[in-house]
């Protein structure tokens, strides 16, 4: 039973990530990728959910209350989009039948290869320190049926909420997937986010792999390279073994979602596909702050590193102004840590 | 990163760093051989894609000072290495190798090329399941024994929430599973303990009683028997689990804590507190629902 409802939320978030993604991708008339919409789709799913969480969880008021409101913008969501982009969405999925029937070898070999990563991150133990915080507060908010103002390490209640945590979101919403599901925290976290951030990175890869070679043998082989490298670049530290042995950590979305759908933006910009790009660049900026708060240093550093020379070998000094826009969220969020790591201020979880 | 900053190490940080990083994988090297190969034969595109940000990388992140005059504002010396995963070696390396193999016109040559290939990314990595697969033993992804020990408790305590001491693996995964089962030991506490000794100053320290249960059940320092069971009952933990064998189960014993049960590696522990700990979460329903911050400095 476990598994089925596991499954079903699985399904679900793929398509809340496509009628949030469609916003800010589809477009009658043009051409669209179902990946790059489910990759941002994940990014303004979460975008989103910090912004109505954190005005519940800053007024202490339950989880339960957060999760009867976070079905509002979900259901508004699919509902919207489903309007306005249902019959892209069926003309998309005709093209996939199409690409499926044309290219059954490639399709089936990358679903293969996807679902054994998958498999292999879903049903494998691994210890990790950070799984004690993350999964429990997940456990601890759904116990408790507050957000996050009991310490998850032990169980106490906090005075103050923990800063260096709080703004990242990611977790909360697990909480609130099991209130609304009944899944256990550690299922929820350990199977369900892990096929969702395995599936999703397996993706992107696909979506490189064409980009660079329009042949599918030659796609398919860079394909089978790049799952060979995250199979062999382990190390305590790089991302490859994040995304093998803690899947659904914040920081291995950051590390293996996140940096590559940056480098997908800017290859598009290269390719002069470069039409809402700094909107979608902002989307993912502000949907990774909300994810693991490794964003704040991580991903102006990419923006930076990848934009700004483009700024000026093109001479386009507005795309700095633009840049600067997009790393905003995490700018701020660095400073609102800094002044609370220097004991300037707290964000109490009692009246006052 | 561990055992490794940049107040010790200046400007050789970022090198112990990159090396602890690449743990004697090829693939960083791979990657600047590869950008060198695009700087050479790479297209017009392939270099717009991979060679500015290279530059602007090799000339803050890999660069040795960066992360000295970065120090002075962040303290990032245990996150510095998260900025090496901007580089793209995952896109860049197979997709050289692969325009590499595919730019050979003979096929055995081909061939020849793409096996020695897969050569240098198996022998120059360290594979993910090298020391062996862990397969997770129920669908929580958590021991088993660790779910036996958590219905034990519960069924003999007896209350809604119950507070323990666990060792290290199941200090951390326990709440994972079971959030009714409250910890004296956090996970920062713990650390310390992992590696450092106590003093007698702060085994003597009234405010912070976990230093003797930590003293004496994780360094196996020497307690007083009665400290030992104050901190218990200062901390209200009710219930120790400790590994068979462990080298402090018989001066527990000796301390008032007895077996309630066992499971194939672990002997559970109870402590009759002297006066009861009874826990209550916070009431909120009749708090002011009101945004509650407060300038310290």
């Amino acid at each position: 039973m476990i598994i089925i409802k596991a499954l079903a939320v699985v399904f679900v978030n793929f398509i809340l990530y496509l009628a949030f993604g469609s916003f800010f991708t589809v477009r009658s008339g043009r051409k669209w990728s179902l990946i790059l919409t489910v990759a941002i789709g994940f990014f303004a799913y979460y975008a989103v959910f910090a912004l109505v969480c954190l005005p519940v969880m800053f007024t202490y008021r339950p989880l339960s209350l957060l999760t009867r409101i976070w079905l509002i913008p979900c259901i508004l969501a699919c509902v919207c989009s489903l309007i306005l982009y249902g019959r892209q969405w069926k003309i998309k999925a005709l093209e996939i039948a199409w690409d499926i029937r044309n290219n059954t070898l490639f399709c089936a070999a990358v679903a293969v290869i996807t679902l054994i990563f998958a498999a292999l991150a879903v049903i494998t133990y691994s210890f990790t320190l950070d799984a004690a915080y993350y999964v429990a507060t997940v456990t601890t908010n759904v116990d408790t049926n507050m957000i996050n103002v009991y310490d998850a390490f032990t169980g106490n209640w906090m005075d103050h909420f923990e800063l260096r945590y709080v703004f990242a979101t990611y977790y909360v919403n697990d909480s609130v997937v099991c209130r609304l599901t009944g899944l256990p925290a550690l299922v929820e976290t350990k199977s369900v986010m892990t096929f969702i951030v395995m599936t999703m990175a397996n993706a992107l890869y696909v979506l490189i792999c064409r980009r660079f070679f329009e042949d599918r043998t030659r796609a398919l082989s860079m394909y089978i390279l790049m799952a060979l490298t995250n199979f062999m670049f382990i190390s305590l530290y790089t991302s490859s073994d994040f995304l093998m042995t803690r899947t659904y950590e914040g920081k291995s979305i950051v590390g293996n979602i996140s940096l590559i759908l940056i480098f997908v933006l800017y290859m598009m910009l290269i390719d002069g596909e470069n039409r809402g790009i700094f909107i979608k660049l902002f989307v993912v900026c502000l949907g990774t702050a909300t994810v693991s708060s490794t964003a704040n240093m991580v991903i102006p550093a990419a923006v930076a590193v990848l934009f700004v020379p483009y700024a000026f070998i093109h001479k386009k000094p507005l795309v700095l102004v633009k840049i600067f826009a997009c790393i905003i969220p995490e700018l701020v969020m660095m400073i609102v840590y800094v002044l609370y790591v220097k004991g300037y201020f707290a964000i109490y979880t009692f009246p006052r | 990163m561990q055992g490794v900053n940049v107040f010790e190490n200046g400007i050789g940080y970022m090198m112990k760093c990159l090396h602890l990083y690449t743990s004697g994988t090829g693939y960083f090297l791979m990657y600047l051989l590869c950008l060198m190969l695009i700087a050479v034969k790479g297209s017009k595109r392939d270099r717009q894609l991979f060679l500015p940000g290279a530059v602007v990388l090799l000339l803050t992140v890999y660069n040795p000072l960066f992360p000295v005059l970065i120090d002075r504002v962040f303290d990032i010396s245990s996150e510095y290495y998260r900025f090496f995963w901007i580089a793209p070696v995952i896109i860049l390396v197979p997709y050289t190798a692969v325009k590499t193999i595919y730019g050979i016109k003979s096929a055995a040559a081909r061939v020849s090329a793409g096996l020695l290939v897969l050569i240098m990314f198996i022998a120059g990595g360290n594979f993910v399941y090298g020391n062996g697969f862990d397969m997770a033993q129920n669908e929580y992804k958590i021991p088993d024994e660790l779910i036996e020990i958590s219905s034990v408790i519960h069924e003999d305590s007896g209350t809604e929430y119950t507070k323990a001491f666990f060792e290290y693996e199941y200090n951390m995964e326990i709440r994972q599973y079971d959030p009714k089962m409250l910890l004296c030991i956090d996970r920062e506490e713990y650390i310390y303990a992992m590696n450092y000794s106590y003093t007698a100053e702060m085994l003597s320290d009234e405010d912070h009683p976990t230093n003797r249960i930590l003293a004496l059940l994780v360094r196996n320092q020497e307690v007083d028997r009665e400290d030992f069971t104050d901190a218990l009952e200062n901390t209200g933990t009710q219930y120790v689990v400790l590994t068979k064998g462990h080298p402090q189960a018989g001066f527990i014993k000796k301390a008032g804590l007895y077996e309630i049960g066992d499971t194939k590696t672990h002997v559970i522990y109870r402590y009759d507190l002297r006066q009861e700990h009874a826990y209550e979460p916070v009431d909120y329903s009749d708090a002011v629902h009101k945004f509650s911050w407060r300038r310290l400095k």
